[in-house]
């Protein structure tokens, strides 16, 4: 599988990903359990899956799905990963030091390793749905259970995506438990916050997935901080989050407050950079610029770290509103919110580190 | 009767010689960032005179100057390069199948884009990277099929043998790549205008002027070496030198328009088509009226791009979608491709 697809970013041509999109939004937040017919779940292809009562051995090709798996504390059930976990997750390493000796199933080009999977001999397979063809053949030809889930970048998506592991893996109340805490994180953004009118609201370009010119149209922690992205409904909404192509003249239209550049790639690996947009003449005249309110931030990890959508959320929150979020020590938080997903202390303190933006996330 | 048609076929070619120059002003006025046409005005007073219109918001200059003049430019170089290319190298070969990137330029541009994303950490940028290696995957085509003057065949099936080993080391080089690297070089094999700016103009449009240069100075000799071999030597050519003269145009200015806006599939391989079924195989004209028509339809396709919606298509798909039509059109009423 190619997790290049799966992070919200297209290998191919940019509107085979909208397509691929559409036939899953169906079931975009389904995934629906029902555990009365024998542990069916419906994944979001429509597929109908029938899986183990209990899944002892997992092979993870979905980076957010093996994420929530150590959040959940099953991450001993995992046999084999996918190539970006695998190989290029920086955090993955600091949250689950022991994956990294776990097999690496899936490569770049978007192949799979059958036979490392026969080997493997896992109960259930979970794959990104942005591969269309890939539960099916793996499924047809292994006859291995596959369940193409994804929160497709939706906080809802991911509540639910949590709550299915969590059934799958025996551990409902833990599921239930880090859904509470989501669910309470960002209630405290969005009552802090307050009712807004739309023009109370900063407006705010993403420039994302390495390019100055490609966008999300649709980024919810944007929207529960606070903020409006001025390229929401670019696209029709009902497609989840993807990103679009804009053109340089419609940034300078848009004349955002505020421009966040995608800042989870190593300083070394990034194409767009703050100082280079504070310096690119052709965007002299956007109010974010004039004002250097461009800013990095964490964006999209091959779909969500669900510790790290609610920092992300936090550090949005007071990137947009200071007034109301002024006080809030990001670092303190974030570690707080890492410690309880992932059990880990100072998480978050290392993770800004790498990415060079230590101090931006500083009280 | 043959003197009306004639009339009519120069005044059509006059019509597409001026064709740029009408579409370059209408250009000026497309994008989404609505500027009136007396705002468009004030602004390019401005630009020439800045104490003239101080009341000209930055914006329009921005966008005039920084935004909408480097693209158009640019979208002109490379559609008048990858035409004249295509149009050069049909008549060289002898084939109508040919298209500008027959001889591995655009995998070797690809991979030299990719290297340098990957490996280099763009100590060597992208662009430039990329027209190093489209030169050298011409210069392997050139080098393993030895006398290529006379061997037209194996000049060929080495460019489909070179292309493909460029490819995979692309995949190669792919493999190895971070998947963060991955989506900028997957941005940069879609082919795109979109960050276009000066400093690619300053790149490439001195590489381009030179190859284009050439091959309108060689236009007349491309209908000399379009016969035998033997012919063209009886009429005193020395057809191994501007052979190789040829191929050494078309790789440049393909290669310096690759190297910036990446693949642009479709253009050279149906404009110089277009142009023969509208006024005859004589080279002399083909040549800059594919430069021009080339020109024309990109800037056509970026125009509609720019100004249909706020979101981007890559303009291959808008070059085929504009292009193909009109080909299929004119295949239809004429009949013939070739010569």
């Amino acid at each position: 599988m190619s997790h290049f697809q799966a992070a919200g970013c297209q290998k191919g041509p940019f509107w085979r990903r909208p397509l691929l999109i559409m036939c899953s939004s169906a079931v975009l937040l389904a995934g629906t359990l029902f555990p009365s017919q024998g542990q069916t779940i419906k994944d979001n292809l429509n597929r109908t899956v029938t899986v183990p009562p209990r899944a002892e051995r997992i092979l993870s090709l979905q980076p957010e799905i093996t994420r929530i798996l150590v959040a959940l504390g099953a991450a001993d059930r995992l046999v084999g990963l996918d190539y970006f976990i695998g190989r290029d997750d920086h955090l993955f390493k600091i949250l689950y030091p022991d994956g990294t000796g776990l097999p690496v199933v899936s490569r770049p080009d978007a192949s799979i390793n059958k036979e490392v999977i026969v080997r493997l001999d896992p109960d259930i397979i979970f794959t990104s749905p942005t591969e269309l063809q890939v539960p099916d053949s793996i499924q047809r030809s292994l006859g291995i259970p596959v369940a193409a889930l994804a929160s497709m970048g939706r906080f809802d998506g991911l509540l639910k995506e949590i709550e299915i592991i969590g059934v799958l893996t025996g551990r409902e109340e833990r599921a239930e438990e880090l859904g509470r805490y989501f669910q309470e994180k960002i209630r405290f953004v969005t009552e802090s916050i307050g009712p807004l009118d739309p023009e109370a609201r900063p407006s705010v370009y993403l420039a994302f997935w390495s390019s100055l010119v490609r966008t999300p149209v649709f980024y919810e922690p944007v929207q529960a901080a606070g903020g409006r992205n001025v390229a929401d409904h670019l696209l029709p909404s009902y497609i989840g989050t993807i990103g679009t192509i804009v053109t340089l003249e419609q940034v300078i239209k848009w004349n955002p407050d505020i421009v966040l550049i995608q800042g989870s790639f190593l300083p070394r690996e990034r194409e767009v950079t703050v100082e280079g947009v504070l310096g690119d003449k052709r965007l002299g005249s956007l109010k974010a610029v004039a004002r250097r309110r461009v800013h990095y931030t964490l964006g999209f990890w091959y779909w969500w770290d669900p510790a790290g959508v609610l920092v992300e959320t936090l550090y949005l929150a007071r990137l947009f509103h200071p007034d109301k979020f002024g006080r809030l020590d990001l670092e303190e938080e974030g570690n707080a919110i890492y410690e309880m997903f992932y059990k880990k202390k100072d998480v978050f303190t290392e993770l800004v580190k790498f990415l060079g933006f230590h101090e931006r996330t500083e009280k | 009767m043959s003197g009306r048609k004639n009339n009519r076929a120069r005044g059509l070619a006059v019509f597409f010689l001026v064709l740029p120059l009408f579409l370059f002003l209408v250009s000026l006025s497309i994008g989404s960032y609505g500027i009136s046409p007396r705002g468009l005005f004030k602004t390019m007073v401005s630009i020439v005179a800045p104490s003239s219109h101080p009341d000209v918001p930055l914006a329009y200059r921005d966008i005039l100057l920084r935004i909408r003049l480097p693209r158009i430019l640019l979208a002109m170089a490379v559609g008048a390069s990858l035409s004249v290319s295509g149009a050069s190298l049909q008549a060289l070969f002898k084939n109508p199948l040919v298209n500008e990137y027959i001889l591995g330029i655009s995998s070797g541009a690809a991979f030299g884009a990719a290297l340098s994303l990957v490996f280099l950490g763009r100590a060597v940028p992208p662009q430039i990277a990329g027209f190093v290696f489209a030169v050298v995957a011409v210069g392997a085509v050139l080098l393993i099929s030895g006398k290529a003057e006379s061997h037209f065949i194996t000049l060929l099936l080495t460019g489909i043998i070179v292309t493909a080993f460029f490819s995979a080391l692309l995949s190669l080089v792919e493999f190895f790549a971070s998947p963060y690297v991955l989506q900028a070089l997957f941005f940069w094999l879609m082919g795109s205008l979109s960050l276009a700016s000066w400093k690619d103009l300053y790149i490439s449009l001195p590489l381009i002027a030179v190859g284009l240069v050439i091959l309108f100075l060689l236009r007349w000799r491309l209908n000399v070496l379009s016969m035998s071999d033997e012919e063209a030597r009886s009429l005193g050519v020395n057809v191994r030198r501007e052979k190789i003269l040829v191929i050494a145009a078309t790789t440049l200015i393909t290669a310096a328009a690759t190297a910036i806006v990446g693949i642009i599939g479709w253009l050279g391989f149906i404009v110089p088509h277009l142009v023969r079924m509208m006024f005859g195989a004589d080279n002399r004209r083909v040549v800059p009226l594919s430069a021009a028509l080339g020109a024309s339809l990109m800037l056509v396709a970026d125009d509609i791009i720019r100004g249909v919606s706020p979101f981007e298509i890559p303009i291959g798909i808008f070059t085929s979608l504009v292009g193909i039509p009109i080909f299929l059109v004119l295949l239809k009423k004429t009949r013939k491709v070739w010569l």
